[in-house]
């Protein structure tokens, strides 16, 4: 894997930090974040009375458009990095009882620091679950969605269950998704254990002392490599 | 048996703001679409021509800018000499229902259970969104957006809210040439929708029946048939979607439950974990430099 | 219509032959069903299954133009069977009445027809009379020349197997409904036909209505409650122009039209006014409408200015709608003013009516909207390089934009107000018809020719000036008559007086607004009062049933408890309506009039319901086909009316196999020009289309929605097609008659637009009437790509 993800992005470690993420999958990131935060909060106007001053004609639009973005970035993702989506993806889909054990204590070891979890691998089972979560609604947002869109003019009275059985799965896996959403994003940016990890998301690279302290049997492989230094605190 | 529109005093009625109908007797309509004008007229709706429908019929259904609208219904004897039976008109328009698939699909409570037993629109509120269209069991209101309409609303009957609350009887009741439009108290209707339904029986009219007392908890807009609902194209026990109320009392609560718990949690730890130190190389296995 | 509309639920049957008043009055529709409501019987016959149809107990289809020889059958059932109201024909019709023993019928043919002059010489037409000239009669109506004989013999041949041959009725179903309708002959049951444009528009219209009326007085249902023929008229003020006469062939309240033949009032009045009845009065009615007309100028010395009337041509039979067309295209008329009509689209034959409006000078419209006669020469098919006519067009006020009345279908006249004033230059009528008339005395006040006084002298103060707002209710108050020297508004007709001391416009009218102000504005609602005495005014005298004397038996009693209506209180006629009858005891006898207490329809002659009336094809109703008909006529050698005219030209069948029917709908108003421009009304008929059968749209290949070819003999419509089971194939003489129909409401102008159906029909006319056969002629189809 790790000899994959070098082959795509090049250069590995870089003044002491190791490359997460190439380019290319963190604009498709952001761009989907930016696409799903967006659709969560038109589409939160129709579900929260208190933001019911989202919720009108132009937010409809905006949704619409979003969720073109939305439903085109994971085409675009594969495209563009093809090879590290897959290996993502394929190890987000890969489970170990490490895993598992991880999941098992992962609420109070992030309150307190204790018991350890098992070390983990390029992606720990918190983020393999994110991935898993993204995935599944996904899918879930653009079946339904396209249903609620496309197919609406089509039902007639009678199948009128058709709408309300997409309406239910769009919202279901919306409160789903944001809050996994909310969780990832507190995790990347305010959790202490992992605010490390945002800046594999913004050039890329994180410390070499985070990545073997959040994902030490990925990291292992850059300890020693040259570029690479230790982080002085 | 009185054959006047108005079964009670409108003024009375605008008094004592009690729960208001409107009986259509199918028996009587004459499929003249006087109705129809009169609620354009009233409601100063756009018109909407609409192509050629192959029957008597002006529009597919009711529109976001018609909201009455008689269907034409012509039905075959198919065992005898497949002639025509009947040539049935049935003027639709919003049931303003007591247990109202709109109200419960509104996402901004644009719909809401208003005055004197009406189903209001509140259209300034309206967002266009739809889901109204898609949660009645009548294909009473419509929005009709396509899809990148920004100015789209729904429309429906107002069971002419706005004239009813200052006693004066709705357009279409005040316009029927033949009086089979009736306005008063649901109870007064009702009372008079048994006795026609009786009265119709006798005359031969086996399966006459008045529809709309308990569909729905009960509808504000009654009917008189010669036949069974079907007959007319209405819903035999028409329900709001259980999919829909599901989404309305499971779904959203316990989606906000999730969302609002997730918050909370992280919350809890964002202040819990503020002494938590982040990762160091005393955490981590050994990290050399190789220069 | 005889009865009014309040009555009908007094009824025990309706039947709608000809009439379509679901859809083409649905105001009054709430009164036939309110019959049914109380149980009356109520029977649609038509060739279509219609709105009306929808409503009935019972629906018979059957084929257009066959209406006499259903109503004849069911004449001779009602005699065959000894089901009419005896008393009520010995007494109250001229049933008894024995005919010149000379009169006879004939293969189709009255006696007295000339061939050469395709006219009837109607010298044996006449009654057998004693010395002192009262008719001879036979109250056991068995005498083989009375009238009642005539009719038997008359009628034996429309047995119910001939009935259904000609008119596709089974004869089950038609014995079914001679059942029905004859029970109606007992004292205490009544029934009234409804009829309208059905029975009108063929060329033997008049005679549809005659044999309705002489079957409703066999059955004694005439003047009773719940009784009558009601005769729904097209539109809001038809009645009202019917009696103020914008016909060619009278004069205001049916008075007739000197011809030039008539040189003097006296002689106009001496041959053309009958012996006995009402009628008697007409110099008093025609002197005070001269005095109305010409005033001061109007005098005894002058003959009342009878010679400024226009008078017809003796050569000219008549002058009616389709004769101005003709002699437009014969170049004979070269201007015509047109108000509120658009004959480029409304009227038979269109593209000869537009054919004929391009052979004009001038031509004047005066319109609420630009219509396709003001703007004829955009119309398809004509070139605009080739016509000269130059056409001004005024801007009308709509009805709601001018006060005046409307006279409904039953005869009420109401007063309406102004609503609105009106929008931008446009003018009411009455304030164009000012102007004219003044500008014309203007450009006359100083001729001293002869000729030009009838407008010099012309009696017009109407409280305005050339250019100022008439006073509508001046004209009202002239309608009604006055005292000439005092101008005291007259309360009822007969104080109208032939010495020119009184002048009535319209002398039925009279007592439309009296001292005590304009009647036909009284709005009294009276629970009490069904017939509703307080509401407007119903000429004449406010009477709301025609011949109500009948309603009561030759003693003066009500023929049943539950058919009260007027009746003799032993000193007087009473009742809930204004009595139609003469201050006579029921065993009097009035010698003036020749009419005796048991007389009640006082308008006719001896004061006799008209069994036998001559009219111009003959004094009885028979069966004749369409100009333009599917089969020969079964009954006769003589296939059509031999009288009618005929100005356009005649399919085959062999090219036109379908029997074609043109009709309204409820959503447009005739060419459309009043509804195809309103957004609300176009919506709700937007596209014109042909009705037909499954069973010949599977011949065609036609479906609902195609656009589809319909084409007779005078031209062609492009239309969509309206596939429906409502039109039923029916079985005539043993052979499958298809029909198909188009609504006439569609033209090239408006918010909605189509092609213009009346391009197919044909002027062939009613001789009496001179109305056009647009409810059966032939016509074929097919389907377009």
């Amino acid at each position: 894997m790790a000899a994959a993800t070098r082959a795509k992005t090049g250069n590995q470690v870089k003044n002491g930090k190791v490359r997460r993420f190439g380019r290319w999958s963190i604009v498709c990131h952001w761009l989907y974040a930016a696409c799903f935060l967006t659709l969560l909060v038109t589409g939160f106007g129709l579900m929260y009375d208190w933001l019911d001053f989202l919720a009108g004609a132009g937010s409809r639009l905006v949704h619409r458009y979003a969720a073109i973005g939305l439903a085109i970035m994971p085409l675009l993702y594969l495209v563009g990095s093809g090879r590290e989506a897959l290996s993502h993806i394929r190890e987000a889909f890969r489970w170990s009882k490490d895993d598992l054990r991880w999941l098992a204590v992962a609420v109070p070891y992030h309150f307190t620091g204790r018991p350890k979890p098992p070390a983990q691998g390029f992606l720990n089972a918190g983020q393999k679950l994110n991935y898993l979560v993204v995935i599944t609604t996904f899918v879930v947002f653009v079946t339904t969605g396209l249903i609620m869109w496309f197919l609406r003019p089509q039902l007639t009275v009678a199948d009128q269950g058709v709408f309300w059985w997409a309406v239910m799965l769009h919202s279901a896996a919306a409160w789903v998704a944001a809050s996994m959403f909310l969780l990832h994003v507190y995790q990347a940016a305010l959790h202490p254990f992992t605010r490390a990890s945002l800046r594999g998301m913004i050039d890329g690279y994180v410390t070499l002392e985070y990545a073997l302290f959040e994902h030490p049997k990925w990291a292992q492989q850059f300890v020693g490599q040259s570029g690479s230094k230790p982080a002085n605190r | 048996m009185g054959r006047a529109a108005i079964l009670t005093d409108p003024q009375a009625a605008a008094r004592s703001g009690a729960d208001v109908a409107m009986l259509t007797d199918l028996s009587e309509c004459i499929g003249c679409k006087a109705c129809e004008v009169a609620c354009k007229q009233w409601n100063q709706n756009q018109a909407e021509t609409s192509a050629f429908l192959g029957s008597y019929q002006s529009h597919p259904g009711i529109l976001d800018n018609t909201w009455t609208v008689i269907k034409f219904v012509e039905d075959i004897n198919e065992s005898r000499d497949m002639s025509v039976e009947s040539w049935q008109f049935i003027k639709t328009n919003c049931m303003h229902c007591t247990e109202a698939g709109c109200v419960t699909a509104c996402p901004v409570d644009a719909l809401t259970y208003g005055r004197m037993g009406t189903v209001e629109l509140d259209v300034d509120k309206c967002i266009g969104c739809g889901y109204c269209e898609k949660g009645c069991p009548f294909g009473a209101v419509a929005v009709q957006a396509q899809v990148f309409d920004t100015d789209k609303k729904a429309g429906k009957c107002t069971l002419c809210v706005d004239r009813i609350t200052n006693g004066l009887p709705p357009a279409c009741v005040q316009t029927c040439p033949t009086d089979c439009i009736k306005y008063g108290s649901r109870d007064e209707l009702i009372r008079w929708g048994r006795e026609r339904v009786a009265k119709l029986k006798a005359r031969g009219f086996a399966n006459a029946t008045l529809y709309g007392e308990n569909e729905l908890g009960g509808l504000h807009q009654l009917y008189v048939l010669l036949d069974s609902p079907e007959k007319y194209g209405l819903p035999v026990n028409p329900q709001v979607s259980p999919v829909l109320k599901a989404v309305r009392q499971v779904v959203y609560p316990l989606g906000k439950f999730l969302l609002g718990a997730t918050f909370f949690g992280l919350l809890i730890n964002f202040f819990a974990s503020r002494n938590l130190s982040e990762p160091k190389d005393t955490d981590a296995p050994k990290a050399t430099v190789q220069s | 219509m005889t009865t009014a509309l309040w009555d009908v639920p007094r009824t025990d049957l309706v039947v709608f032959m000809g009439s379509n008043a679901a859809e083409n009055h649905p105001i009054s529709m709430k009164w036939f069903l309110r019959a049914k409501e109380n149980g009356a019987k109520f029977i649609v016959l038509d060739p279509r299954f219609t709105r009306s149809a929808s409503k009935a107990d019972w629906y018979i289809p059957f084929r257009s133009g066959t209406d006499i020889v259903v109503l004849g059958g069911l004449i001779r059932y009602a005699i065959e069977n000894n089901r009419i109201q005896r008393d009520y024909v010995v007494h109250y019709t001229n049933a008894p009445l024995l005919l010149d023993p000379k009169f006879e019928f004939h293969e189709g043919l009255f006696t007295g027809w000339d061939e050469d002059a395709k006219t009837y010489n109607r010298s044996t037409w006449t009654y057998q009379t004693n010395g002192s000239g009262q008719p001879l009669r036979d109250d056991t109506l068995q005498h083989p020349n009375c009238v009642y004989q005539h009719l038997r013999r008359l009628y034996s041949k429309y047995t119910p197997e001939m009935v259904s041959r000609v008119t596709g009725i089974p004869v089950e179903t038609f014995l079914q409904l001679a059942e029905e309708v004859t029970a109606t002959a007992a004292p205490d049951k009544s029934a009234v036909f409804a009829y309208a444009m059905g029975w009108t528009q063929h060329t033997k219209g008049v005679q549809n209505i005659r044999t309705a009326a002489i079957l409703q007085l066999l059955l004694g249902n005439i003047g009773v409650p719940g009784g009558g023929i009601a005769a729904l008229r097209g539109h809001a003020n038809v009645q009202g122009a019917t009696d103020l006469a914008v016909l060619w062939h009278d004069l205001p309240g049916y008075l007739g039209t000197p011809r030039s033949s008539h040189r003097t009032l006296d002689e106009f009045i001496e041959r053309t006014t009958p012996k006995t009845g009402y009628w008697i009065n007409k110099k008093k009615f025609m002197v005070s409408l001269l005095k109305a007309w010409w005033g001061d100028k109007a005098t005894p010395e002058n003959d009342f200015a009878y010679h400024y009337l226009p008078k017809g041509r003796a050569d000219k039979h008549a002058y009616s709608h389709y004769d101005i067309f003709q002699d437009a295209l014969d170049g004979v008329v070269k201007a015509l003013v047109v108000f509120g009509q658009n004959p480029a689209v409304g009227s038979a034959d269109a593209t000869r009516v537009q054919q004929a409006l391009a052979k004009l000078d001038w031509l004047v419209v005066v319109d609420i909207f630009q219509n396709d006669t003001s703007e004829f020469w955009k119309l398809p098919g004509v070139d605009p390089r080739s016509i000269q006519t130059e056409v001004f067009f005024l801007p009308a006020a709509g009805p709601l934009e001018k006060p005046g009345s409307f006279t409904n279908t039953h005869r009420l006249i109401q007063w309406k107000h102004r609503v609105i004033e009106p929008i931008g230059e446009s003018k009411g009528d009455l304030w164009y018809a000012n102007a004219l008339a003044l500008r014309l005395k203007r450009l006359y006040a100083d001729s001293t020719k002869p000729q030009d006084e009838p407008i010099k002298y012309l009696h017009w103060d109407y409280g305005a000036g050339i250019d100022e707002e008439p006073d509508s209710e001046l004209v009202l108050k002239e309608i009604n008559g006055y005292e000439w020297a005092t101008r005291r508004q007259l309360s009822s007709f007969g104080e109208l007086k032939d010495d020119g001391s009184t002048a009535a416009g319209c002398w039925i009218y009279t007592g439309v607004y009296t001292e005590q102000g304009n009647i036909a504005a009284s709005r009294n609602k009276n629970a009490d009062d069904y017939l509703h005495h307080g509401w407007g005014f119903a000429w004449p005298s406010n009477r709301r049933v025609l011949y109500n004397r009948s309603s009561a038996d030759p003693q003066g009693r009500p023929w049943a408890e539950s058919k009260r209506l007027i009746w003799w209180d032993g000193q007087k006629w009473t009742g809930l309506d204004v009595p139609d009858m003469l201050p006579v005891p029921p065993d009097g006898y009035n010698p003036t009039y020749g009419v005796g207490g048991d007389n009640p329809f006082i308008m006719k002659e001896w004061g006799v319901g008209g069994l036998f009336g001559p009219l111009q094809e003959g004094p009885f109703p028979v069966h004749y086909e369409p100009i333009e008909a599917p089969v020969a006529n079964l009954l006769y050698a003589q296939e059509k009316n031999p009288v009618a005219r005929v100005f356009s030209r005649v399919g085959d069948v062999r090219q036109f196999p379908y029997v074609m029917t043109t009709y309204r709908l409820t959503e447009h108003l005739t060419s459309g020009i009043m509804t195809r421009w309103l957004p609300w009304l176009a919506e709700a008929f937007p596209e014109p289309f042909v009705e037909l059968s499954p069973e010949l749209a599977q011949q065609h290949g036609i479906r609902t929605g195609d656009w589809v070819r319909v084409a007779t003999a005078r031209g062609e419509a492009r239309v969509k097609a309206l596939v429906t089971r409502r039109l039923k194939p029916l079985v005539v003489d043993g052979r499958v008659i298809y029909q198909i129909g188009v609504p006439i409401h569609w033209s090239t102008r408006g918010i909605v637009t189509g092609e213009i159906a009346n391009r197919l029909t044909p002027q062939f006319q009613d001789p009496n009437v001179q109305i056009q056969e647009s409810k059966a002629f032939l016509a074929t189809i097919e389907k377009l790509a």
